[in-house]
C-alpha cells in the first residue's frame, strides 16, 4: 500500500520535473526570484533592528528563526501538496477531474501525492538554511524536551497547511472557481508571519484554536527559544490533529455535493 | 486615429467588468486585512522603542504611508504584462496588427476600463473604510492632490514597465518567471514593501534614487507631507521624465519584439 504510494509519488514528481524542464528559463528566473521573495520577510527584519529595538521579546536572531520556520513550512507544504489548491480548480472548470475519481485509488490520496511543485523545494531549503543560521548565531540551551517539541510542531505545522489544502480543494467541488477564496485564505494566512506578541488576546486565541496559523511558526520558534509548556505543547497537537480530522471530514462532504461542470 | 477614440475600448472592458463585481467586494474586505497586519507590527514596533519618531516616522505617519498606498493601487494597478504574454501565446495579437490602431494605446485604454471600474467598485468604499477605521489624518488638500496627480503618473510608469515586461513572452515561451521577476523587484523596489528611506543610509542612496521609487514611494511621501509644494512639483517632473525614459525603451522593445514575431503564437 504505502509503497504503491511512493512509487507513484515518485512518478509524478519525475512528471514535474520534465514538465519543468520544457520551461528552463522560467523555471530559473521564477526559482530565483521566488528565493529573493522568500527573503523580504528577513530584510524588513533586518530594516527594523536597524532602526529600532525591534518588538518586545524577540532579539533579531530570534526572529529571524521565526522566518525560518515560516520559510521552512510554507516551503515544504508549497513542495509537496499546496498545488492542489489551485491546480484543482483548474481541473474542475475543464472538467479534467472526473478522470481522477474514476481512477482505482482514493481521490484524496491521489491529489496529495500528485501536486508537487519543484519551486517550493528551493524555498524549503531556504527555510532550512535560516533556522541553521540564526541557531548558529543564537545561544540557546538545548535540551531533549525543546528540540523534540521544536521539531514535532514544525510537523504540526506542516499538517496544518496540508488540512487547509484539503479544505480550500474541497471548496473547488462546491464553487469552482476558488480565486477570490484562496486569495481571501492567503490574506487571512498572512496574520501567522509575525510572532502573535502583537496581537491582541483575542486575535492571539483565533489564530491558535480556530484558525491555527500559529504552528507555522510562532509556537515552533517559541519552543525552542524560551520552551512551552508539557500541557500547551499537547494542546497544539491536538488541535493540528482535530484540524486534521475537520478537513478531511470537510472533503468527504465536499466530493458527496459535486456535480461534473466542464466543457 | 483620434485619442478620444480610444476611450470606446475603455468602455467595453467596463461593462466587462462588471461581470466580476463579487470579486471586487470580497477584495474590499480583504484588503484592510493586510493593512491591519502593518498596524499591528508597527504599534508593535514603536510601543516597545517607546514612542516618538522611528526614523523620521510616526506611527502616524508610518500608517498613513501604507493606508495610501493601499486605496491608491486601484489607479496605479496594471496587468498588462499579463495581458500581453497571454495574447502572444495565443497568437491573438496577430489580429492586432491588422487593426489601424497603436497597441501601446488599444492595451492603455483597456486597462483605464479595468480602472475606472476599481475606482468606483474598490477604491471609494475601500477609502471609506480605511480612513474611518484606522483615522488616517491627511497632511492637507494641497499634498492629498498633489500625490493623487503623482499617483496617476504612477500608472502610467507602471503601465509602461508591464508593457515592456510583457514583451518578454515574444522571445521566452512563458511568463511565470519574468512576471514573478517583475513582481519581486516592484515591491521591493517601489515602496510598497516598505519606505525605502528607512533603509540603511547605503542601500537609501540607491533605493530613492531609481525609477521604481516613483510608483509608490514618492506619490506615499508626497501624501503624508514629507515635501514641500516646489519639492513635490519637483518630483512630478522627474516622474514625467522617468515615464519618457521608459516609453523610450517599450517602443525598442516593441520594435524588437515584432521584428522576431511570426505569427502563429509561441
Amino acid at each position: 500500500m504505502i509503497k504503491k504510494y511512493a512509487s507513484l509519488f515518485l512518478k509524478y514528481l519525475e512528471l514535474e520535473i520534465l514538465r519543468m524542464s520544457t520551461y528552463r528559463a522560467n523555471l530559473v528566473i521564477y526559482a530565483i526570484f521566488s528565493l529573493v521573495g522568500n527573503l523580504f520577510g528577513p530584510f524588513a527584519t533586518y530594516i527594523i533592528y536597524g532602526i529600532s529595538k525591534g518588538i518586545q521579546g524577540w532579539t533579531f536572531y530570534e526572529l529571524l528563526l521565526f522566518q525560518g520556520c515560516l520559510v521552512f513550512v510554507y516551503g515544504f507544504a508549497h513542495f509537496a501538496f499546496m498545488s492542489m489548491t489551485w491546480r484543482m480548480s483548474r481541473s474542475i472548470e475543464q472538467g479534467s477531474l472526473d478522470q481522477i475519481l474514476t481512477k482505482p485509488i482514493n481521490p484524496l490520496a491521489l491529489i496529495s501525492i500528485s501536486n508537487t511543485d519543484i519551486d517550493g523545494l528551493f524555498e524549503f531549503l531556504l527555510g532550512l538554511i535560516l533556522i541553521i543560521y540564526s541557531i548558529l548565531n543564537l545561544n540557546l540551551v538545548f535540551n531533549f524536551v525543546n528540540s523534540a517539541y521544536f521539531v514535532v510542531l514544525l510537523i504540526c505545522g506542516i499538517i496544518v497547511e496540508y488540512s487547509f489544502s484539503i479544505i480550500l480543494t474541497g471548496l473547488a467541488f462546491l464553487t469552482v472557481k476558488t480565486r477570490s477564496v484562496l486569495e481571501a485564505f492567503w490574506s487571512l494566512e498572512s496574520f501567522g508571519e509575525y510572532p502573535f506578541v502583537i496581537y491582541e488576546r483575542v486575535l492571539t486565541f483565533i489564530f491558535t484554536f480556530i484558525l491555527p496559523f500559529g504552528l507555522a511558526a510562532n509556537y515552533p520558534a517559541t519552543a525552542l527559544i524560551k520552551g512551552l509548556s508539557s500541557v500547551f505543547f499537547l494542546e497544539l497537537v491536538g488541535v493540528t490533529s482535530a484540524f486534521l480530522l475537520f478537513s478531511i471530514g470537510a472533503w468527504n462532504l465536499c466530493i458527496r455535493k459535486y456535480t461534473s461542470a466542464g466543457g | 486615429m483620434r485619442l478620444s477614440n480610444y476611450f470606446s475600448f475603455s468602455k467595453t472592458v467596463m461593462s466587462m467588468m462588471s461581470a466580476y463585481r463579487l470579486e471586487f467586494m470580497v477584495w474590499i474586505i480583504l484588503s484592510p486585512l493586510g493593512l491591519l497586519i502593518k498596524y499591528y507590527i508597527w504599534k508593535a514596533v514603536f510601543e516597545f522603542n517607546a514612542g516618538g519618531t522611528i526614523a523620521g516616522y510616526t506611527f502616524e505617519t508610518m500608517l498613513a504611508y501604507y493606508a495610501i498606498m493601499y486605496v491608491m493601487g486601484s489607479i496605479v494597478f496594471s496587468d498588462e504584462d499579463l495581458e500581453m504574454s497571454r495574447s502572444v501565446n495565443s497568437g491573438d495579437i496577430s489580429i492586432a496588427f491588422t487593426k489601424p490602431f497603436s497597441i501601446f494605446l488599444i492595451d492603455l485604454f483597456n486597462g483605464f476600463g479595468t480602472n475606472i471600474f476599481a475606482i468606483i467598485f474598490e477604491m471609494v468604499p475601500m477609502a471609506l473604510i480605511i480612513f474611518f477605521l484606522f483615522k488616517i489624518k491627511t497632511a492637507g488638500l494641497v499634498f492629498t492632490v498633489l500625490s493623487i496627480i503623482s499617483f496617476f503618473i504612477a500608472h502610467l510608469l507602471n503601465y509602461t514597465l508591464s508593457f515592456t515586461f510583457g514583451l518578454s513572452s515574444f522571445w521566452l515561451k512563458d511568463y511565470y518567471g519574468v512576471g514573478k521577476a517583475k513582481n519581486v523587484i516592484v515591491d521591493l523596489m517601489s515602496g510598497s514593501f516598505m519606505p525605502l528611506d528607512i533603509f540603511p543610509v547605503s542601500l537609501k542612496n540607491i533605493f530613492e534614487n531609481q525609477p521604481f521609487a516613483y510608483i509608490y514611494f514618492y506619490p506615499a511621501k508626497i501624501f503624508i507631507g514629507n515635501f514641500s509644494v516646489n519639492e513635490c512639483f519637483f518630483i512630478l517632473i522627474k516622474q514625467l521624465a522617468w515615464l519618457g525614459i521608459f516609453y523610450l525603451i517599450s517602443v525598442l522593445a516593441w520594435k524588437k519584439a515584432t521584428e522576431k514575431f511570426t505569427g502563429e503564437g509561441i
